[in-house]
């Protein structure tokens, strides 16, 4: 008997390459320290953490077709860990190339700043890439520590050590929630494995132990702090509003991705057998999640928390997805849950993270422009920056051709197919209520004039960057969502 | 498959008002003029484009006509799948028709963002040419919910006092309607999935798919709200004199004379023939909604104080007249509002353009501020003139054919009492506009602001007169456009009565029945 497993690092290449350029990234923050004050280690460490997200989004296109399990079968290389692994790199790389202005200005941390979000890109992988349920908790708390450091990272202001105190006390209790949570099922089913876990759960339809229910209960709460369902949602508004602009980007897309990749997976495969007692509770929470977030966005002065209430609205959306989980057709081509969830992810990251880098950009000249107030005029002002919010806030709404409307379309289907005629009906409600916020945005920007002159922008190459590709994501998979769809569709074949 | 006729004039008459947004979005927004030439020189290259429809057009067939099918996204059946036929191919020529008109009667009136403005037209026009050529139902959802942009920024940003709130009214409204067809659109593709066997959104094949009848019930209310808030049907009209009266002259036009057609039109070509056997049963309440419509759009009419108001209320009474045909179930009926969508399209879309000539000189269209501008202005008045008869149905004239075929319809169908009531809506709008027109145009001239207005210039005329044209030519030769529009609502009434027959309450059975569900929520006992 072996006394360690082999494994087999060309497996884990992507995460390995994360890993050295987080190395680089710190040598490299202790290197400029010591001079302090230039914009050279922004710009250096951008670069080298693009480089590094580059070099492991590449790998990852290498290894797609490959399916394969190492550290005796804990951590699994498959589509579908590829498909989100991407997902999180390119959600990484919006992070950094947002990020190039503002972290120029935070001071102390302006170093291990790329690293931190290369480090939780790294978790997040982890996460998906996970068989087993301990690397999952490994996964989420490497990618939970370094981003709450992120929401803290502005430490002159209040707010932000508010939001990094908030965030950090509730992902704790959430951890903890999760860890009891797996203990319970270990002790239920003598095992971690996802697989294995099947196996020892109770079967479908059979009678199912009390400690079953609360083992299931713990790690679905865990995880559903992390989503931002309500009513676990509560640190939503005030971390997001309190972390910098692209930080709150990558919490609303990658970290929210990974979680749902993640949970997927769990649902998908371990507890599948107690599905009967999940999905009530997945439609529950879609319910009230889509619309106390959707709601509550309505009331909203600040665009940035405005995004907040909307990506748990989202999230809600996703929720609907999970709820439509066929236990029958999983990991199966008629998986419409899971392709679904997978299209929808991509769409939601591509549209979030041209929004934030409008907002990120509208703020880059010194005058704040954040609320709804601040920002009329701004349309005509600076008409391409207005036209790429119009595009992202009508995808947000749902509205065709964007990519936006498709994933709704394709959740809805889902949710229909599956006969729950009446939560897509209060979803598509809940998007009418939407249709309203979002467009608040639109009618304050083009509809309205400022009372005080807008500055001028200076321009910015990689926030451009970030906006334009994100403006022809959203684009391009709301008129030819093909491609995507048939990537997504081979990834959620290799769930199981 | 069905083999088709390749002929891809249809798809670039759709997207040539994108392409010529794409040389708008190049240009330099300075130069103003150069902009509504691009502007106007390619909306009119789409009209002559799109006459090809009509010369190309088979005036005895039924089916649809220059089909494009080309797969979309394959793993859902979804194809961009256009055609025409007879109904739909003068809905088409209307839209290019106007768009052209539109765009010069802006020339002076808008001088804010204009290049943006005419994108937004032309974006437009797109969107509404696609509703009407798109054969699959996700295309069709996507071009509809295309045209909602443009008019809400068209509405909000070149409005005027209240524009906001009329925007975001007509977007809220509308956005209800449409998702919730969403809903029954999903549904429908998963009944035909089930009773076809294979995944499709093609129009042609799901009016193929039988569906039970109480499922039919739920999916043509969710159609129907959807279409209905568009017609306007009355109670669900209050969006649209806000959204008129707020409008810049541009909008309200293409909203009265085509936006509301695509409610009309959705009626005719999915709700109706998808789901027969609900339509029938839907149809008493629906009749006397329209009457409702007629009376209560007449009566309003008469008392509004301001133009433009009155001209949007008397459209609720004249949609009324269209969903009357369309519910006759007749040929002649069906016919006539086919034909009265596109003479109202004409017609209201002119008296609209009159009301921003009048506007734009005084910057009020408040009747009471006019009055003895004939003496003033007589080639104003002699197209207001005209307009105005057309639109009460003088014979002779465009409105007078369509009134009579529905009226006509009407009296022959299974519920002959709403001619009554129909009737007396022509008696009434004949009062309230001529009321309207005696206070505006003749009497005294009382007030001083009015002593120096001005005739039309040559580009207002111009503007008049291409609709004008088109009411004398539909109300004296009406013959052409019937004799291409009747062999397609044959086919649909005989389609109709079909289907209605194979469905008529058949077993209650639900296909979505018996497939592997949960209890979960308030469908578990589904």
């Amino acid at each position: 008997m072996k006394s360690f497993p082999e494994i087999d690092w060309n497996l884990l290449m992507p995460q390995v390459a994360l890993v050295t350029a987080v190395f680089f990234l710190l040598v490299l923050a202790v290197l400029y320290r010591s001079r302090g004050g230039s914009r050279g280690p922004v710009a250096a460490g951008a670069v080298l953490s693009l480089a590094g997200l580059a070099v492991a989004g590449w790998m990852c296109v290498a290894q797609w077709d490959y399916v394969g399990g190492t550290f005796g079968g804990m951590v699994r290389i498959d589509p579908f860990s590829t498909f989100f692994n991407l997902l999180f790199i390119g959600g990484a790389a919006a992070c950094v190339l947002l990020s190039i202005r503002e972290a120029g200005s935070l001071r102390a941390v302006s170093g291990e700043y790329y690293a931190l979000v290369v480090t939780a890109a790294f978790g997040m992988m982890v996460m998906v890439s996970a068989a087993d349920l301990l690397v999952v908790f490994i996964g989420l708390e490497t990618m939970s520590l370094a981003i709450y450091i992120l929401v803290g990272c502005r430490r002159e202001k209040s707010e932000s050590n508010e939001g990094a105190l908030k965030y950090f006390l509730i992902g704790a209790f959430a951890s903890g929630f999760l860890i009891y949570g797996i203990a319970l099922l270990y002790g239920v089913t003598g095992t971690t494995r996802l697989e294995e876990l099947a196996a020892g759960l109770s079967p479908a339809g059979a009678e199912v132990s009390g400690l079953e229910l609360v083992a299931l209960a713990l790690v679905l709460i865990g995880f559903f702090f992390k989503i931002a369902a309500v009513p676990f949602h509560m640190w939503v508004p005030d971390a997001y509003e309190g972390a910098p602009t692209p930080i709150t980007a990558y919490m609303a897309v990658a970290v929210k991705a990974a979680a749902f990749g993640v949970l997927l997976r769990l649902l998908g495969v371990g507890l599948l057998p107690l599905a009967d007692y999940w999905l009530p509770v997945m439609w529950t929470l879609a319910v009230v999640t889509m619309t106390v977030g959707n709601l509550a966005a309505v009331f909203q002065g600040s665009i940035k928390r405005m995004l907040a209430y909307s990506s748990i609205a989202h999230a809600g959306y996703l929720l609907v997805a999970l709820a439509s989980i066929d236990p029958a057709a999983v990991s199966t081509a008629d998986d419409r849950a899971a392709l679904s969830v997978a299209f929808y992810l991509v769409v939601y990251t591509l549209m979030n993270v041209g929004a934030f880098g409008v907002l990120v950009y509208l703020n880059s000249s010194g005058t704040r422009l954040e609320t709804l107030e601040q920002v009329r005029g701004a349309g005509f002002r600076y008409p391409l920056t207005g036209a790429a919010m119009a595009v992202f806030m009508f995808s947000l709404a749902g509205i065709p051709p964007t990519g936006g409307f498709l994933a709704k379309f394709y959740v809805f289907a889902t949710a229909v197919e599956r006969g729950l005629v009446s939560l897509a009906v209060i979803a598509v409600l809940n998007s009418a209520v939407s249709v309203y916020y979002y467009l608040r945005v639109i009618v304050q920007m083009f509809m309205r004039e400022s009372d005080s002159a807008l500055p001028s922008l200076p321009f910015s190459l990689p926030l451009a960057a970030a906006i334009l590709v994100s403006v022809w994501g959203v684009l391009q998979l709301g008129i030819l969502p093909s491609p995507l769809l048939d990537v997504a569709g081979r990834a959620v074949l290799f769930l199981k | 498959m069905i083999e088709y006729s390749q002929s891809d004039i249809l798809t670039w008459v759709v997207f040539l008002p994108l392409a010529a947004t794409v040389l708008l979005a190049v240009l330099p927004s300075a130069g103003k003029n150069l902009l509504r030439w691009v502007a106007l020189l390619g909306s009119i290259a789409v009209f002559a484009v799109s006459l090809e429809l009509v010369a190309g057009f088979e005036p005895g067939s039924a089916d649809m006509q220059f089909v494009v099918h080309k797969p979309w996204i394959t793993s859902w059946g979804v194809a961009y799948h256009v055609g025409i036929d007879g109904i739909s191919l003068f809905l088409v020529l209307l839209t290019t028709f106007l768009t052209p008109v539109v765009v010069l009667s802006a020339w002076k009136a808008v001088e804010k963002n204009v290049k943006t403005f005419l994108m937004l037209i032309l974006i437009l026009e797109t969107g509404m040419l696609g509703a009407f050529a798109a054969l699959d139902m996700v295309l069709f959802y996507i071009f509809w919910e295309v045209m909602l942009l443009p008019m809400y920024l068209l509405i909000g940003v070149w409005g005027h006092e209240r524009r906001i709130y009329a925007a975001v009214k007509f977007i809220l409204y509308t956005a209800v309607g449409s998702l919730l067809m969403l809903v029954g659109f999903i549904y429908l593709f998963w009944l035909g999935r089930d009773s076809l066997g294979y995944f499709t959104t093609n129009l042609l094949d799901l009016y193929r798919v039988v569906v039970p009848y109480h499922a039919q019930f739920w999916l043509f209310a969710s159609f129907a709200l959807a279409f209905a808030i568009k017609v306007p049907i009355f109670p669900f009209h209050t969006w649209l004199p806000d959204a008129h009266v707020e409008a810049p002259t541009a909008g309200s036009v293409i909203l009265a004379a085509i936006l509301l057609k695509m409610g009309t039109y959705g009626y005719i070509r999915f709700a109706m023939p998808l789901f027969p056997a609900a339509s029938e049963a839907f149809t008493p309440l629906i009749l006397v909604l329209a009457v409702i419509g007629i009376i209560y759009g007449a009566l309003v009419s008469m008392v509004q104080p301001d133009l433009k108001k009155l001209v949007a209320y008397s459209s609720v009474s004249h949609l009324g007249f269209v969903m009357l045909g369309l519910f006759s179930l007749t040929t002649t009926g069906v016919t006539g509002g086919v034909y009265q969508m596109l003479n109202h399209g004409v017609s209201t879309g002119a008296l609209f353009l009159i009301v921003g000539v009048l506007y734009e000189r005084r910057h009020t269209r408040l009747i009471s501020e006019f009055g003895g501008l004939s003496s003033r202005m007589p080639l104003f008045a002699a197209f207001f003139m005209i307009a105005t008869l057309s639109s009460i149905g003088l014979p002779g004239l465009n409105g007078f054919v369509g009134e009579f075929l529905v009226l006509l319809g009407i009296f022959g169908s299974q519920h002959p009492i709403f001619l009554y009531f129909a009737a007396s809506g022509v008696i009434l709008s004949a009062v309230y506009m001529l009321w309207m027109f005696r206070r505006v145009m003749f009497g005294p001239l009382e007030n001083p602001q009015n002593e120096k207005i001005l005739d039309l210039s040559p580009r207002e005329a111009l503007v008049l007169l291409a609709p004008t044209v088109m009411m004398f030519w539909m109300g004296l030769f009406p013959g052409a456009f019937l004799d291409r529009i009747t062999p397609s609502v044959e086919k649909f009434i005989e389609q109709y009565n079909r289907k209605l027959e194979i469905t008529t309450r058949g077993p209650d059975v639900n296909p979505l029945a018996g497939r592997v569900t949960f209890s979960a929520g308030p469908d578990a006992d589904r």
